[in-house]
């Protein structure tokens, strides 16, 4: 059922995947002790994520806050090793690669972390940021072209070439959010990562930064996955949206199948939840309140994950858990009582 | 897709600019550090003091003429003059003289101790540090019950088996002594490091492990292991002068203030200059240790700016 999953009812041509997900697994231990350390339970951040990632496309990843983005972007990046699944990027699974082959898929997929106050060494220069990825795969670019090849980038991302030499805390959070952006283009990767860049900034600067990453794609056929808790940020830059509730992938689908005929009540609670900017847009349906806190993901309910806050949850949702397929829906979704389109 | 959002990236927002006189000034932290830093009065004078002692101790020669080893016995417990500006001995030995001389030992056993236990610090913490796990645990726990010895008892005990102690036992001993508040230290800044998105984004693009820590976790963590090494020279200094006073350090002939505080207990009452010149001394130069250690403090940690 899943190999169907991220095709299904889309009319737009993707490719071939470029990176596909496959049941990731990554569960942190809760241990006890100082010298013997004792297992007292288990953190499910992310749950059985399965996903594809075409050529040129933009996936956005939305859900609240410790729901499993960022845990889910991070073991795919291989900064955390997974309790289970796979990570297949051209034809091989990155968790099962020697340190030689790693470092290749290092230069494929790169990253643009949330804040642009903490994601750049403080004691280098932004020439030297830049550059770091050609000190570390000398391969890629001969010495004595690096530093062109700086400015070009600097330059490309909307940065004053002459500020090389100048350290991060002399720009402002959009500008260096731009140095992030150079640093991940340095190697020429064909995926980027993306973990809330726009979070962090002023909403005119975001705009900006959005801008540029579509720019980007658009001239170098980058792949994204976006992270983002903003629903108007990634309806913008997204091609494809996948809506994650504790741990686990709720809905996915095409920008106009999540938004205009959402399935799942969960998000169609996020949705109504986003301020109507236009007045003259339709009536929004009425807000859905939901009641009460996001259940810890150290001890989540049995069956749909949504269940404890769902107004239409029955019986059987307590039981099994919800696959994610299509169920009567133009688009793969995780619950029993789907919304259909009328 | 929509259309694009209204503002692109064209349009100059103050944001997008920052002003052009600072055009040419490349302002490393280490940079502004180290401007904030010759505008402190507090920096300014304990560099100078520290300054002189290190001169004091490489150069004896250009602060008296007198040599320390020359001791006359008809000229004993003399009372500062003219001639003896800090008096002189029991031996009749000028007392000037050997409280420049004495500089020597302190500052050296002050630099060799620190340098040293920096050093396995910095290794040991890193390591620590960074890799975590059982590794961690290993290195964390002996740390803490080295930790535990009380520096001055352990010092006793331990050079009480040396039949000679001369600058190199007792050298030894301190740095055996006084590793672990370091490497706790430097582990701990390392770990509160390594967690940051930049260390991330330079695994993110296949950095090695040693570059990582040698480019972007020690030089983020070393500001506080830089504070605390300054005052740890004062410390050490300190610590010498106690061994050599409890007759546990140093040994006769050698030259250093602990002994000639050693020495002096004696004659507290009939010349008290005996305890006061060197004890003036010592007291300063560990204080401008300690001083220069806050002022570094002051000017390293961006919070405090």
């Amino acid at each position: 059922m899943l190999e169907t999953a991220p095709e299904a009812g889309s009319d737009k041509k993707l490719g071939e995947p470029i990176l596909t997900v496959n049941n990731l697994v990554k569960h942190y231990p809760i241990t006890q002790g100082i010298l013997f350390k004792r297992q007292i339970g288990t953190v499910k951040a992310s749950d059985d994520v399965s996903f594809e990632l075409h050529r040129g496309e933009t996936l956005g990843l939305v859900g609240e806050s410790g729901c499993g983005k960022t845990t889910t972007a991070r073991t795919i990046l291989r900064l955390e090793t997974p309790t289970s699944g796979s990570v297949i990027f051209r034809g091989k699974d990155i968790f099962k690669m020697s340190q030689k082959e790693l470092r290749e898929v290092r230069r494929e997929i790169q990253v643009i972390f949330q804040d642009p106050y903490a994601s750049l060494n403080p004691r280098m220069t932004v020439g030297d940021i830049v550059a770091e990825a050609w000190r570390i795969h000398p391969e890629v670019l001969a010495k004595e072209k690096q530093q062109a090849r700086t400015l070009e980038l600097l330059e490309m991302v909307g940065l004053n070439p002459d500020h090389i030499n100048r350290y991060p805390h002399q720009f402002s959070g959009g500008q260096r959010q731009r140095i992030g952006i150079a640093r991940a283009l340095a190697l020429n990767p064909s995926v980027i990562v993306a973990d809330e860049p726009v979070s962090a900034l002023d909403v005119s600067v975001q705009a900006q930064v959005v801008n540029l990453l579509e720019d980007l794609q658009a001239e170098l056929g980058l792949s994204y996955i976006f992270i983002a808790h903003d629903l108007s940020v990634i309806r913008h830059i997204c091609d494809r949206v996948a809506v994650m509730y504790l741990g686990k992938i709720v809905e996915i689908g095409d920008e106009i199948q999540v938004y205009e005929h959402t399935a799942h009540p969960y998000t169609k609670a996020l949705l109504s939840a986003v301020p109507a900017l236009d007045p003259n847009a339709k009536q929004v349906e009425h807000r859905i309140l939901l009641e009460g806190d996001v259940p810890s993901p150290a001890d989540p309910p049995s069956g749909c994950r949504f269940r404890t806050r769902c107004w239409k949850a029955q019986e059987i949702c307590a039981g099994e858990i919800p696959e994610l397929i299509l169920r009567d829906t133009d688009h793969p979704v995780a619950c029993y009582f789907p919304e259909r389109p009328a | 897709m929509s259309d694009r959002v209204a503002i692109t990236g064209d349009i100059e927002l103050p944001d997008e600019h920052v002003d052009e006189a600072t055009e040419d000034r490349v302002a490393s932290l280490w940079g502004d550090a180290w401007r904030a830093l010759i505008r402190k009065p507090i920096f300014v004078i304990s560099a100078l003091l520290i300054l002189i002692m290190m001169v004091m101790a490489v150069f004896p020669g250009l602060f008296t003429s007198k040599d320390p080893r020359s001791c006359p016995l008809s000229e004993a417990l003399q009372t500062p003059s003219a001639e003896h500006w800090f008096g002189t001995d029991v031996q009749g030995c000028d007392y000037y003289a050997r409280t420049i001389y004495g500089a020597r030992v302190s500052i050296t056993i002050g630099l060799i101790v620190t340098t040293f236990a920096l050093t396995i610090a910095l290794v040991g913490g890193s390591i620590s540090g960074y890799y975590g796990g059982i590794v961690d645990t290993l290195i964390a726990r002996v740390t803490d019950m080295w930790f535990a010895i009380p520096t001055i008892l352990g010092g006793i005990v331990i050079l009480a088996l040396f039949q000679n102690r001369g600058v190199a036992q007792v050298s030894l001993v301190l740095i055996v002594l006084g590793w672990p508040t370091m490497l706790r230290l430097v582990r701990s800044s390392v770990i509160s490091v390594k967690e940051t998105e930049y260390v991330d984004s330079a695994r993110a693009l296949g950095a090695t492990d040693f570059r990582i820590i040698t480019r972007h976790i020690l030089p983020n963590s070393l500001a506080p292991v830089i504070v605390y090494a300054t005052i740890t020279v004062g410390v050490v200094i300190a610590a010498e002068a106690a061994l050599s006073f409890l007759n546990v350090g140093l040994q006769l002939p050698a030259i250093s203030w602990g002994l000639m505080i050693s020495t002096a207990q004696n004659r507290i009452l009939t010349s008290p200059h005996l305890l006061f010149f060197p004890g003036a001394v010592l007291s300063i130069t560990v204080f401008s240790f300690i001083l220069m250690g806050d002022a570094l403090r002051d000017a390293l940690d961006p919070k405090l700016r």
